[in-house]
């Protein structure tokens, strides 16, 4: 491949960066299919071009530069080039993302929170599995058995369910399954001390914090 | 000095004439079930029992302020969203009045005297008032309208109108702001007063300047609209506030509830002046997994952050108490509110140094020798503020808004707001409250699902 070529690929991944950053949808699957018709590699686009835009936007996130809505409509530029991109990955670096499973605890529906830690972690690098809201203690405990996942993560916004969060780590221990998976907890009500109080390993404050303690917990992501 | 009942510490605090203690607020909302042993959800569909509830709590603890309230969602239920309520918690959001946003234009205005349980939270506040009317003041929730809009739509929803298409999210507020005024109406019509609360107009899910846009304009009606009734009114704001504590007191609100998230010594510094502060208990870690120990201190570290704030003070929990707090630690809060006393003791209370650490480092800091200049301009909002802010406080508001755009890659996808207050259907709201000629609310259904209550805590 050429230099010029080179220089061209680096433009697209920047500007498919960029493009995330903006929360322009329109321009990122644009610039996906660009780099599709130009036959430059989709991983690459991906991993130095919306994940390398989806940090940025967690970065203006913690410092309060970009709220929400400018997360989810990032994410939705984001998903939607990602979509172009994802028929065309050359399938050969092993697949050893590690899987999370995510849900908010039962008795609860607000799921903004979680959303946000699960557009996080897919862009870091995991593979989510995301059981939606209102998720029965039991359920994460099956699924994560199910997919051999490495970390089960518990979001609430309620303190009237935090004790089904309790119940989680405790249906692990009876099953003797504890060992297995790392659990991490967050939400609006949940503390640092609440998470050690039922033996979670740890808690995030915010989404790019939780991507921060599972990198910490886990090991890191083949890409990384 | 003997316990004063609420209402005559309130005055005596206004007329500068000393009291036996701060006023305190544990914020008691569905707790209240366990103080008549009843189930939490019996309390969102019987107004007596709701009353009941609410005045033995009072009674049991003898805190300032009587709020009536179930839950966030009963302005949305009554426009047509679905609350599901559970048993013996806190009832939720089941499903948005409407799915998608091309439906905004079919959404009516509630009617408080028909539409969903709004009835029953009016009756509970009459009966509330004709027990305890005397000695406490009786507020009913009024939650705000950019939070009934998120209801109404799905909070997620209403996160990407905003940025992408301003025009139907001001719709949107414009529907949920006449529904509020309405209700806020009708509270005052029962004699008490509303207590306004608009989680998600937090820093913790909008940008100051979305709040600016969509939350300010209709707070400052709803606030101009109770004022011109003669009543004062607290706004409380969930999660993160500091970013917007200046458009908070723009809102023209005379007192502003904050949660743990805030500072108060860094609130006292930055808006004291304006505006009574009311926080900031933590209502998880310290209320409900605290012990009366770890309550006195977290209440000492309050009255220690903000207690010579210069509008006042009102020792509170930073939201609603989680249903099952424990009552020794309710207790444990007036307790300590009463061992302060009045005036505030310093020598006793932690050390400010020991505080220091404690106060975030925002980038939003408030420079303290900021002169307030005489002249008092307004926000251009239409109608006479009643209460005009500062220059000072102005440009620390804007100053968001400028680095927001300095540090935007992209076109700036907010347009020039147009004020929520120029809409017809707001504009010549009747001061008489009861409902206008252009009310038109469509058939609501009555909630037939079991009843159930809720958490301020979002």
């Amino acid at each position: 491949m050429s230099n010029a070529n080179n220089n061209e690929e680096a433009q697209l991944h920047a500007a498919l960066a960029d493009d995330v950053v903006a929360m322009d949808e329109t321009n990122s699957v644009g610039h996906a299919n660009e780099i599709v018709a130009r036959q430059f590699d989709a991983y690459a686009a991906i991993d130095q071009g919306l994940v390398e835009g989806m940090n940025r936007v967690g970065k203006l996130f913690e410092q309060e530069e970009y709220f929400i809505p400018e997360l989810l409509l990032s994410s939705d530029a984001m998903y939607a080039a990602l979509d172009v991109l994802k028929p065309h990955i050359r399938r050969a670096d092993g697949d050893h993302k590690p899987k999370v499973v995510f849900g908010v605890v039962e008795g609860d529906t607000h799921d903004i929170g979680k959303n946000l830690v699960k557009i996080m972690a897919d862009s870091s690098g995991y593979e989510v599995i995301d059981l939606g809201r209102d998720v029965p203690p039991q359920k994460f405990v099956d699924e994560a058995v199910a997919v051999g996942a490495s970390c089960i993560a518990i979001s609430t916004l309620m303190t009237t369910t935090m004790d089904a969060m309790a119940e989680v780590v405790t249906i692990l221990q009876k099953l003797n399954l504890r060992e297995k998976f790392k659990v991490i907890v967050g939400g609006g009500p949940i503390s640092p001390a609440f998470a050690e109080k039922i033996g979670a390993d740890g808690y995030a404050p915010s989404a790019p914090t939780a991507v921060k303690l599972l990198n910490k917990l886990l090991a890191p992501p083949a890409s990384a | 000095m003997a316990e004063l009942t609420p209402n005559e510490r309130a005055r005596r605090l206004a007329a500068g004439a000393g009291a036996d203690r701060l006023p305190c607020v544990p914020i008691v909302g569905n707790t209240a079930a366990r103080v008549i042993g009843c189930r939490v959800r019996e309390l969102r569909y019987d107004a007596a029992l709701l009353a009941n509830a609410q005045v033995a709590a009072y009674r049991e603890f003898g805190y300032d302020n009587i709020r009536i309230f179930t839950d966030l969602y009963t302005s949305a239920e009554a426009m047509g969203a679905k609350v599901y309520a559970p048993a013996d918690e806190t009832a939720y959001l089941a499903l948005p009045a409407i799915q998608e946003p091309g439906q905004i234009d079919t959404l009516r205005p509630a009617d408080p005297q028909r539409d969903g349980i709004l009835p029953l939270q009016l009756e509970a506040l009459r009966r509330a008032l004709d027990a305890v009317g005397d000695e406490v003041p009786v507020t009913a929730a009024l939650t705000g309208p950019f939070t009934v809009a998120s209801f109404l739509v799905g909070a997620e929803t209403l996160t990407r109108l905003v940025l992408r298409a301003p025009s139907a999210a001001r719709r949107l507020c414009d529907v949920a702001l006449e529904t509020t005024l309405r209700l806020a109406a009708a509270i005052m019509d029962s004699g008490g007063t509303p207590s306004l609360t608009d989680a998600m107009s937090s820093s913790t899910v909008i940008s100051p300047r979305t709040f600016e846009q969509f939350s300010l304009p209709g707070l400052r009606t709803l606030v101009e609209y109770i004022h011109g009734r003669g009543k004062k009114v607290t706004l409380h704001i969930c999660g993160k506030t500091q970013p917007i504590w200046p458009l908070m007191v723009a809102t023209g609100a005379d007192c502003l509830s904050l949660d743990n998230d805030a500072s108060l010594a860094t609130a006292k510094t930055a808006v004291g002046d304006r505006v009574k502060l009311m926080g900031n208990v933590h209502p998880a870690a310290v209320m409900l997994q605290g012990t009366p120990l770890t309550v006195r201190a977290a209440v000492r570290e309050v009255v220690a952050a903000a207690g010579d704030s210069p509008k006042g003070l009102i020792v509170a929990s930073g939201c609603s108490l989680p249903t099952e707090t424990p009552f020794e630690n309710i207790r444990a809060m007036l307790d300590a509110v009463r061992e302060i006393g009045f005036p505030v003791n310093r020598e006793n209370l932690p050390e400010t140094h020991a505080l220091a650490g404690k106060i975030p480092n925002s980038k939003f800091q408030v420079n303290r020798n900021t002169q307030i200049p005489n002249s008092k301009p307004t926000l251009n909002y239409p109608g006479a503020p009643r209460h005009p802010f500062t220059e000072g406080e102005l440009a620390h508001a804007r100053k968001f808004a400028v680095r927001e755009e300095s540090t935007r890659t992209h076109t700036n996808p907010f347009p020039t707001c147009s004020r929520v207050s120029d809409s017809p259907s707001v504009k010549g709201w009747p001061r008489s409250g009861r409902g206008s000629s252009a009310f038109d609310a469509a058939a609501h259904e009555t909630p037939n699902h079991p009843g159930a209550a809720g958490e301020g805590a979002v």
